[in-house]
């Protein structure tokens, strides 16, 4: 998928892109008469550029958030059409099949936990977005082996911290449960040996 | 032998370092000014200065800072100098920077640590270094990463080391292993990357964060409680920091952040990063996680103030390094809750001069103003000066003026230290601060104060007749019987009845509940009984009498009740409903009977 003739994108230059995100980018996306982007154009702009097809009209459907719970991948989606303009990604065609699937579906996870306009704000999330974006296109930033990306990438990746700590949180939970349990159980049994002692 | 050569070494590289220590200033600000740091050349020199497990250490009492040479040449960190004396100026400059700084962190750590709390310092010293460490690192880019790096302990150091090195690695980008040990499990990686964010969100208000970073080591110190500063012990240069006499001020107030901040930082959303930017909607999964999470202020019912008890003061106090017997540091405590009760300083207007009169010769006691005593005159009395003792001032007289001459009434305290009431060194005894805000007010104001710790039948203590002295009063009041069931009002046949006529007016003052009633039935001395006694004493000491008691409702003020009979006999009696009352009794008393005097 990564193309060996590509020149490795430098990490720094798109950080610094993300950070420079025109306003129109983060602009509402349009939801039936609200709102003033649309983000499927946005998409099938991109993809154009990239060398790929036209949306068809279910894709289309896709990027226009039915409800309130889809504006945040919907901004989300169109910050990353923002990113992939640069001069790094354009006319490379072999870009454009992944991007429309990280368009489409790859995202997801990312757009439940945190607001879009954090990936433009927050310097630790910009790092992150970028590193997503190009760990799915098969691109290492330069100066970095696969190893190093994925390390960084792991050290940053909010997804897979929401797993741990949901997971982590969970233990502590049952373990709590456990010894409520334990207590009550003592309790119980000194008050039947309690009782007993009384019949007896 | 080898001690010579550690020793030679340790010279040779003394150079080396002196000449760093403007640098490491300038790191922090061109205007920084602290003492020169003392290089410690050998093991002798390092005991002599208290420095022990650790290779360098700071102490805010006196803002010195201390390196072993001899240790940094056996850890191999010569070439570190700048990295070094920066961090220590870092502990002065920005965290914990003062005594007051210092016990609030710990306050905080404590609070985080429930069960773990001894390792407030600990954790304290480990939070404050990463603050600093990556101030530097980005900022002055310094080569701290380096400098752990030869730190790095050649055995498996255990779970906590490894979070706090990822932690490092996470602020400065570092790759996995450069400073960590072994395979990391994804929970310590997710808590490290918890770590940085919170290291980084907090970098200014650094106090904050505090009860977020203890809630974050919490598990790792449960698991590893026993062996929680291996590997740490040549880095922990700031747990003995407050380490001193000079014990903070306005550590007896809870500070809200204290509570609100002890929040666990897997539950924090600014640090987790996760805002859930559509949870409002319901359409992200488990939302009951996230609705058990503390709201905060809203919780805890509004800003109140609060007060930590006696014991939980001290304890912090020691845990801060303040080396002072407990009862002073309990002596410390009331007087701290006491002063926002106090009357303000009386000032007095002078409207007309009058020469002064020079008339004998007063003893001069403690606690008056040492400016006032005649050396000459003490001298001749005794060439062997023993203050209070054979210390003599001159007492003057005054011409008559036209403004009405005002004096405050002297003060007799009476407390009840029966069984019923609590022992202020364990828990906070309202009598007890009352007495505290009521004495310190008249001391304020000039008068002189007796006071008395009454528990009868059985104990009773007291001042050695009237007194000027903060200390001794304190000493007193902070004190503890437990025995009997009242104030003894044989008390004021001893000390009003049994004494000759008083130089000035005495006011009495008695704190106590019901039982006083009994006592005052109780009570036969001949052929005088309590009440007797009390109404006597009322009209011998001249300046008034008040009984503050915690009754119960029925108590009532109608013709034929103890608390009218009481109020007949010359007391007036205020009922208060709970010990507590019984400080905002003592402040409006301080102010009517001693503001007014001492404002002239």
């Amino acid at each position: 998928m990564s193309g060996s003739n590509m020149q490795a994108p430098l990490l720094d230059s798109l950080t610094r892109r993300l950070a420079e995100t025109p306003s129109v980018f983060l602009a509402e996306p349009r939801r039936g008469r609200r709102g003033q982007l649309e983000v499927a154009a946005l998409v099938t702009d991109l993809l154009l550029t990239l060398g790929g097809d036209l949306l068809t009209p279910t894709q289309a459907t896709a990027h226009t958030p039915r409800d309130k719970g889809e504006r945040n991948r919907a901004r989300l989606v169109a910050i990353c059409c923002w990113l992939l303009h640069d001069e790094t990604f354009r006319q490379r065609p072999e870009l454009a099949s992944p991007v429309e699937t990280l368009l489409q579906s790859g995202l997801n996870e990312l757009a439940v936990l945190i607001d879009a306009e954090r990936f433009v704000t927050d310097l630790e999330r910009r790092e992150e977005l970028v590193r997503r974006v190009l760990d799915w296109l098969g691109l290492c930033p330069a100066g970095e082996s696969p190893h190093q990306a994925a390390d960084r990438l792991g050290a940053l990746d909010s997804v897979e911290r929401e797993r741990v700590l949901r997971a982590t949180r969970a233990r502590q939970e049952a373990a709590r449960a456990r010894q409520l349990k334990k207590q009550m159980q003592a309790r119980q049994a000194r008050e039947a040996a309690a009782k007993a002692n009384r019949e007896w | 032998m080898i001690s010579d050569q550690g020793h030679r070494r340790a010279a040779e590289l003394l150079p080396a370092w002196q000449g760093a220590w403007p640098a490491a200033l300038a790191v922090w600000s061109r205007f920084t000014r602290l003492p020169k740091p003392r290089f410690l050349l050998d093991e002798a020199a390092e005991q002599a200065e208290g420095l022990s497990g650790s290779f360098a250490m700071i102490r805010l009492n006196d803002h010195a800072v201390l390196v072993s040479l001899r240790q940094v040449i056996e850890l191999g960190l010569e070439r570190f100098a700048t990295e070094v004396l920066a961090h220590e100026v870092g502990h002065h400059v920005l965290a914990p920077a003062d005594l007051a700084d210092n016990a609030r962190l710990l306050a905080r750590l404590r609070a985080g640590l429930p069960g773990l709390r001894k390792h407030a310092p600990f954790v304290g010293n480990l939070y404050t270094d990463l603050l600093i460490n990556d101030r530097l690192a980005r900022d002055a880019e310094l080569d701290l990463a380096g400098l752990y790096q030869a730190l790095k302990p050649k055995d498996n150091p255990g779970k906590l080391w490894n979070l706090y090195m990822r932690i490092y690695e996470q602020l400065w980008s570092l790759p996995s292993g450069s400073l960590t040990q072994g395979r990391l499990d994804p929970t310590l990686r997710a808590d490290a990357a918890l770590g940085a964010r919170l290291i980084r969100v907090h970098a200014r208000d650094w106090l904050e964060g505090a009860g977020r970073f203890a809630g974050l080591l919490y598990p790792y110190l449960t698991r590893e409680a026993a062996k929680a500063h291996q590997g740490f012990g040549s880095l922990l240069d700031a747990t003995e920091a407050g380490s001193g006499e000079q014990a903070p001020d306005g550590l007896a107030e809870i500070d809200e952040a204290e509570i609100t901040g002890s929040l666990d930082p897997r539950d924090d959303p600014a640090l987790t990063g996760i805002d859930r930017p559509d949870h409002a909607q319901g359409d992200a999964p488990d939302d009951k996680a996230h609705a058990s999470a503390p709201a905060g202020r809203e919780t805890l019912g509004g800003r109140k103030r609060r007060y930590r008890g006696p014991l939980d003061y001290t304890e912090l106090m020691e845990s801060a390094g303040v080396k002072a017997p407990r009862k002073e540091l309990v002596m410390r405590y009331y007087r701290e809750l006491a002063r926002r009760h106090l009357i303000p300083f009386p000032s007095r207007r002078v409207e007309q001069a009058s020469d002064p009169l020079p008339e004998g010769l007063d003893s001069w006691d403690l606690g008056e103003p040492l400016a006032a005593v005649d050396w000459l005159e003490s001298m001749i009395r005794s060439p062997r000066v023993l203050p209070g003792l054979t210390t003599v001032q001159r007492g003057y007289g005054e011409s008559p003026g036209t403004e009405p001459e005002r004096r405050p009434v002297d003060l007799y305290l009476g407390i009840d230290c029966s069984g019923s009431m609590a022992n202020p060194e364990r828990q906070l005894s309202y009598p007890v601060l009352a007495g505290t805000v009521v004495a310190l007010s008249a001391l304020r104001a000039g008068a002189r104060v007796m006071a008395c710790l009454s528990g009868e039948p059985g104990e009773f203590d007291q001042t050695h007749g009237f007194v000027r002295g903060e200390a001794e009063l304190l000493q007193l009041l902070t004190g503890y019987l437990g025995t009997g069931y009242a104030f003894g009002i044989g008390r004021l046949q001893a000390a009003i009845l049994d004494q000759p006529p008083p130089k000035r007016a005495v006011h009495l003052l008695v704190i106590s509940d019901a039982d006083l009633f009994r006592m005052l039935d109780d009570y036969l001395d001949g052929a005088r009984d309590g009440w007797e006694v009390a109404e006597q004493a009322a009209l011998k000491a001249g300046g008034g009498a008040t009984a503050v008691l915690n009754l119960p409702y029925e108590y009532s003020r109608e013709e034929g009740s103890v608390m009218a009979r009481l109020e007949r006999i010359g007391w007036q009696v205020h009922q208060v409903s709970s010990q507590e009352q019984m400080v905002g009794f003592a402040r409006a008393f301080a102010r009517a009977t001693y503001h007014r005097e001492g404002a002239a």
